[in-house]
């Protein structure tokens, strides 16, 4: 009988002698042509623009007004391409003049990388000092607000978005209100605020007119609008681009519906950023365990990917750093099947941050750990805020 | 820690691409000092080096290699100047060999040899790194260092730009020492190493045949046959341990958790219905492998020198066989001397191998197929 033969663990050991991972060893190329790295074709012009942008700051190092350009630009660049390293270049090029008597302007662009690196108190501080100084300063006032309805205190974004009013940029003040609107479950006034903002043609103010555009979308996917999917895709139209961050938040709408396919068509163009990694991870796991099943290549895609997050995680941990709040929340609940480790990741994700798509990831783990109790705090917040949210009643209904 | 070759959580899957990861900038540096000679490669982005040198110079977003090899001494003057290794506060000489290109897991990066030598073998060592932080405040130096007494990991940031390393002698005796008590430990505590020995042992003065109890006949046979047990899967465990604490071979711990448990079941049910008697020595040997490949964690993640290594796997199997030994010695005689009483045969023999084979059986469905009970 083969068990009664040591001929079955020694084999075992044979097998897996052949099949160890090899080194990752150093070679010369023979090919001189072999390319060794190569920009996405839309990065290119931002990437020359900014260059020459770099240029013009180098010659003139003291001129305050080359270096805030160049800065702007970078950060621009970060958020279009979602690439956390034109963030530090801004930082790098700030450092002169954020020593001694510090600009108001430096100080609400140190605000928004801090913000963008979650660094919550640090950005409030520094809009808190810009504010004092300048209660007109409308980039100050605006990032301010975006940042207590992130944080979940939507009446206090409800007051520096009232601030904004009688400014010069009457769209951006009303797109802000609905926004802090929406966060206390006023939805219809906020519709009602956004449409005469979405009725303006779209040459008189781009940006203002595509936070609108996303902000509508957001807006009827909180309602439950049967016109959900096309405002975000009318949003997309308009970012042409420049969002990946919309990007995310329609994939997370057509993932909420288990529209697998559509996720991957959207974000396999960008599968190198992180948050579409996982994401592109969770709908590939529910269709090869579904009407994929069979799709061999999917799922050796998958198991690259999986492979590739794994590294990028330890990578991360290497460096002291930690991943993404909200992807790693969805990693360790969707993908490797560990709600514990999920739930305590979106307590300390609720810490920081409160947005709707927060909130779920805290019910979900919640329920996925067996701790309905862990629920309170999104449902006491719930109450306090009167945010009315579709996703989160659905969730909230299904469970009692 | 792992191995020097099996780089701590580094690059878990090969990926031929060039494409930009959109990830924050690191560089790899692998460094082993050997007495006085430094060797290593240093793994750098090859989007950092265009940041810094400017590769890219028609502007049109590729590189190739033609393009890093015409600017390789620019490449490796760069590097050398932002990097110092320095022992016992006097420099250490750094030289770059030819450049060369490496596949990790999120892109290729350039790969830079790197050989030297200090003036002194023992004393402190203090890296400098500076690559890249005046340009990206979010770049990183990843260190794996590796000297006789093992591998250490450290990160360089723009506020932490020198880490030292004090130099400890390698201390054989202790380490001999350390090992064998680890070895006796694993034993000890090791609840699963314990029931499959019970399993194996229990049945060593009187087993099962056909409708009734067959009896060793004497001390001397059942101590022996233990010992032919014992050593047989201590053998085996060694080969194993040694094998997968190598790095040459890796089975998953899933799998090598789940045989583990199966074996104890076996072990346990062949007390009650005795399918191996004469050989078992040869059933300890293959399990013996099981078990030493699913505990090789324990010493390959240490990363010891090959010799530190040998000499601590050598002391850890005699402290594991000298336990084993041990438990033999003072349970082997007590089963002896009760042989032909009933309560031995039937209750501890025959119950306590139905516990420990349902033991084994819920292992076995928690490891294989990951469930929790209770």
């Amino acid at each position: 009988m083969v068990l009664m033969s040591p001929l079955l663990p020694l084999s075992l050991v044979m097998l897996a002698l052949a099949s160890t991972a090899a080194a990752r060893t150093p070679y010369r190329p023979d090919n001189p042509e072999r390319v060794v790295m190569s920009i996405q074709a839309d990065e290119q012009p931002v990437l020359q623009a900014l260059r020459r942008l770099d240029a013009e700051r180098r010659a003139r190092p003291a001129d305050l007004g080359a270096t805030l350009r160049y800065a702007r630009r970078a950060i621009e660049a970060g958020r279009q391409f979602a690439d956390p390293r034109f963030m530090g270049f801004a930082e790098m090029a700030l450092r002169p003049f954020a020593r001694g008597d510090v600009e108001a302007e430096v100080r609400v662009l140190q605000a928004t990388l801090a913000q963008h690196r979650h660094q919550f108190d640090r950005a409030l501080a520094e809009l808190a000092i810009v504010l004092e100084a300048e209660p007109g300063h409308a980039q100050a006032r605006l990032t301010r607000a975006v940042i207590h309805r992130v944080q979940g205190r939507p009446r206090d974004a409800l007051v520096d978005c009232l601030a904004l009013r009688g400014g010069a940029d009457s769209l951006t003040a009303s797109t802000c209100t609905a926004s802090a609107l929406m966060a206390q479950g006023k939805n219809d006034d906020a519709a009602r605020l956004l449409e005469p903002v979405l009725a303006q043609p779209m040459t008189t103010d781009t940006p203002s007119h595509l936070w609108a555009l996303t902000v509508r979308a957001e807006l009827a996917e909180a309602r439950g609008d049967a016109d959900t999917d096309t405002r975000y895709q009318l949003a997309i139209a308009a970012a042409d681009g420049r969002d990946p961050y919309l990007l995310f938040a329609y994939a997370d709408f057509l993932m909420e519906r288990g529209a697998w396919a559509n996720v991957r068509t959207l974000l396999l163009p960008h599968e190198v950023l992180d948050g579409a990694l996982v994401r592109l991870a969770i709908a590939e796991k529910h269709l090869l365990a579904g009407e994929e099943a069979d799709n061999t290549q999917l799922r050796r895609q998958f198991h690259d990917r999986m492979d590739l997050i794994a590294s990028r995680h330890a990578e991360l941990a290497l460096r002291g750093e930690a991943p993404h709040a909200r992807d790693a929340i969805r990693y360790h609940l969707e993908l490797v099947d560990n709600p514990e480790m999920a739930l305590t990741l979106a307590r300390d994700n609720w810490t920081e941050q409160r947005e709707p798509l927060d909130a779920m990831l805290l019910l979900d783990a919640a329920m996925a750990a067996d701790r309905p109790d862990a629920r309170t705090p999104v449902t006491d917040w719930i109450a306090a805020t009167g945010i009315a949210d579709v996703r989160l009643q659905h969730r909230l209904d299904t469970a009692s | 820690m792992k191995p020097f070759w099996i780089a701590l959580g580094w690059v878990l899957f090969v990926h031929a691409g060039s494409v930009s990861a959109h990830k924050p900038s690191s560089s790899y540096l692998q460094l082993k000092v050997d007495e006085q000679r430094l060797s290593g490669r240093w793994d750098l982005g090859i989007e950092d080096l265009d940041l810094a040198l400017r590769l890219d110079t028609d502007g049109d977003g590729i590189l190739r290699w033609r393009d890093l090899q015409t600017r390789e001494a620019d490449i490796a003057a760069y590097a050398l100047s932002r990097i110092a290794v320095n022992r016992a506060d006097a420099r250490c000489t750094l030289r770059a060999g030819d450049l060369m290109l490496v596949d990790l897991s999120d892109g290729t990066y350039a790969s830079l040899p790197l050989t030297g030598d200090c003036p002194d073998k023992d004393g402190p060592l203090e890296l400098r790194y500076g690559l890249l932080f005046d340009l990206d405040p979010q770049h990183r130096g990843l260190l794996q260092l590796q000297r006789n007494d093992g591998v250490q990991t450290g990160v360089f940031a723009p506020d932490r730009r020198v880490l030292t390393f004090d130099a400890g002698p390698p201390d054989a005796v202790a380490a001999f020492r350390q090992y064998f008590r680890e070895g006796v430990f694993h034993i000890a505590i090791g609840l699963d190493h314990l029931l499959f020995l019970a399993g194996l042992l229990l049945p060593a003065v009187a087993w099962r045949s056909g409708r009734g109890w067959a009896v060793s006949p004497d001390a001397r046979s059942a101590l022996f046959s233990v010992a032919k047990v014992v050593t047989a899967f201590t053998v085996a465990h060694a080969i194993a341990l040694t094998l997968a604490s190598l790095g040459l071979v890796r089975l998953p711990t899933r799998l090598t958790e789940s045989l583990v448990a199966a074996t104890i079941i076996f072990a346990a049910l062949n007390n009650l219905y005795p399918v191996v008697i004469r050989r078992l020595w040869i059933v300890a040997f293959g399990f013996g492998l099981i078990h030493g490949a699913g505990y090789a964690s324990v010493l390959g993640d240490l990363g010891l020198s090959a010799w530190t290594l040998f000499a601590a796997l050598l002391a850890f199997n005699l402290g594991v066989e000298g336990m084993q030994i041990a438990v033999a010695a003072a349970v082997v005689p007590l089963a002896f001397l009760v042989r032909h009483q009933p309560w031995y045969r039937w209750g501890i023999v025959l119950g306590g191998s139905l516990l420990v084979a349902a033991l084994g059986s819920v292992w076995l469905l928690e490891r294989a197929f990951n469930f929790r009970f209770g």
